[in-house]
């Protein structure tokens, strides 16, 4: 029972984390896949990571990652494979979701005690 | 910069051979012959040249030996001097031009025509598609016939997120690229220009030079989306020291500076928390003294107030501190005797250590 338990917390973190996925690319595939950041690279150089809003109105995120553009990310990825974007994303129109990406996970950030 | 001068009745022209490389000669008259010219120039056999003057419309025209030839008073006044059995006569755009060879490069037919580098030359055909001069070609002027040439700018073309589009001018303005690509400027882009030279970002009033070698494509992302650094908002009510902005901004932190009352906060918002308390992330305080760094940071403060999942209770942390109104949990956790704070050493980082530490021993 103990095992299985620990099988079913090890799935969990399969549904809940992000895994990247390469394109070589200057530009981002018109389709994302859920659960994964897509990253666009071109002669080992990173152009721009993709994702579908995690909040669930399934807007196409586009982040810039391009050492030359502002704004843009910084992208890490684990040895497990699990990236993490910083600093966080925050979406200025739609649903103006605001999150991190790290080690693979969504942390939502609540309302800034500033922009309130 | 050749200009006619009047000193002494004195007029400088510049004549060439067929291979266009002109030099200056003085005559002593505004309505020179061409005999006076040759003899200026001071060539022999008078009469096996044919002297041809290019006059300021464009066009170019034979001159007898006795027949005067009026100068212009501004304008530079060239002649081409050559030994000629024959002349061709064709048309350039709307010049009428003469040469005294029976053929001519495209380089010198650009010079005489006066057709900038931005456009090609073309030869008009009759039946078949016109005919593009290229660089190094030679046209056969016996086998131009009655066909007439004109020159059309090239057509330069730059790939707009992927639509592509021509432009007459080699330089086109950002904005222009995307409204005839079909892209609205004012939607708001990331815009980065593509070229051998490497990646720029532009905004759209940059002007694209398309004849620099290599120019490829502009590329458009969207610019809906803010980070942390670009926000604003974020109060910055007091300094910092630079190497804490420093690293702040290298670990992408969303942070503030806060003077409530006479107390000064650090705020570090979404502090990510190790795994075992009630919550994944915080909003972390420390208090930083007016006299930092020679005053010390000390303990540190959440919100919202931290448990474990496990039960247990986390000692020193009963007091509540506000701090805007909002109710932080103090975590009463110092500096023990055998590291004391260091003003050359410790800054907010340091601290910052500190209090990882101290957050995750509770879970460990």
């Amino acid at each position: 029972m103990k095992i299985w338990k620990k099988f079913v917390a090890w799935l969990w973190t399969f549904r809940g984390g992000y895994a990247v996925r390469y394109v070589e690319s200057d530009e981002l595939p018109s389709n994302l896949a859920r659960q994964t950041l897509t990253v666009a690279r071109e002669d080992g150089e990173l152009w721009v990571a993709g994702m579908i809003c995690p909040c669930g109105c399934k807007a196409k995120l586009e982040l810039m990652l391009l050492e030359e553009a502002k704004p843009r990310w910084d992208l890490r990825v684990d040895k497990k494979g699990r990236p993490t974007l910083s600093p966080s994303v925050w979406r200025n129109q739609g649903c103006k979701a605001h999150f991190w990406l790290r080690n693979g996970k969504i942390f939502w950030c609540r309302e800034s005690a500033a922009s309130a | 910069m050749t200009k006619t001068i009047d000193m002494k009745d004195e007029y400088i022209l510049q004549i060439a051979g067929t291979d266009l490389n002109y030099r200056s000669v003085v005559v002593a008259d505004h309505t020179p012959t061409a005999l006076q010219i040759l003899k200026a120039g001071g060539f022999k056999d008078l009469d096996q040249k044919t002297v041809i003057q290019i006059l300021p419309t464009g066009d170019m025209e034979e001159r007898r030996p006795a027949e005067n030839c009026d100068l212009a008073s501004r304008k530079p006044n060239r002649f081409i001097i050559a030994d000629a059995d024959c002349l061709f006569r064709f048309i350039l755009d709307d010049s009428h031009l003469v040469w005294p060879e029976d053929s001519i490069s495209e380089e010198k037919l650009r010079a005489i025509g006066n057709v900038n580098d931005k456009a090609d030359i073309f030869i008009r055909r009759e039946v078949e598609v016109d005919e593009v001069l290229n660089k190094g070609d030679t046209l056969d002027l016996t086998a131009l016939g009655t066909e007439v040439l004109y020159s059309k700018s090239s057509r330069w073309k730059l790939n707009v997120q992927g639509v592509k589009i021509e432009s007459v001018d080699p330089e086109i303005s950002v904005s222009d690229a995307l409204r005839q690509a079909e892209f609205d400027p004012d939607q708001g882009w990331i815009i980065i220009l593509k070229s051998a030279s490497g990646k720029r970002q532009v905004d759209l009033d940059f002007i694209i030079d398309l004849r620099e070698p290599g120019i490829e494509k502009l590329r458009l992302t969207p610019k809906e989306i803010n980070n942390g650094e670009v926000i604003a908002e974020y109060r910055r009510d007091f300094k910092l020291l630079p190497i804490d902005e420093k690293h702040l901004n290298e670990m992408g932190a969303d942070w503030e500076t806060i003077i409530d009352g006479a107390r000064r906060w650090f705020v570090y918002h979404a502090y990510i928390l190790p795994s075992g308390y009630n919550v994944e992330q915080i909003d972390l305080a420390v208090e930083v003294p007016t006299n930092y760094p020679g005053g010390q940071l000390d303990m540190f403060f959440c919100y919202p107030a931290l448990t474990l999942s496990a039960g247990n209770i986390i000692a020193q942390t009963q007091t509540i501190e506000s701090i805007k109104g909002q109710s932080f949990q103090r975590w009463s956790r110092h500096r023990g005797h055998s590291s004391p704070w260091n003003p050359q050493k410790d800054n907010l980082i340091t601290h910052l250590g500190l209090v990882e530490e101290s957050l995750v021993r509770e879970v460990g």
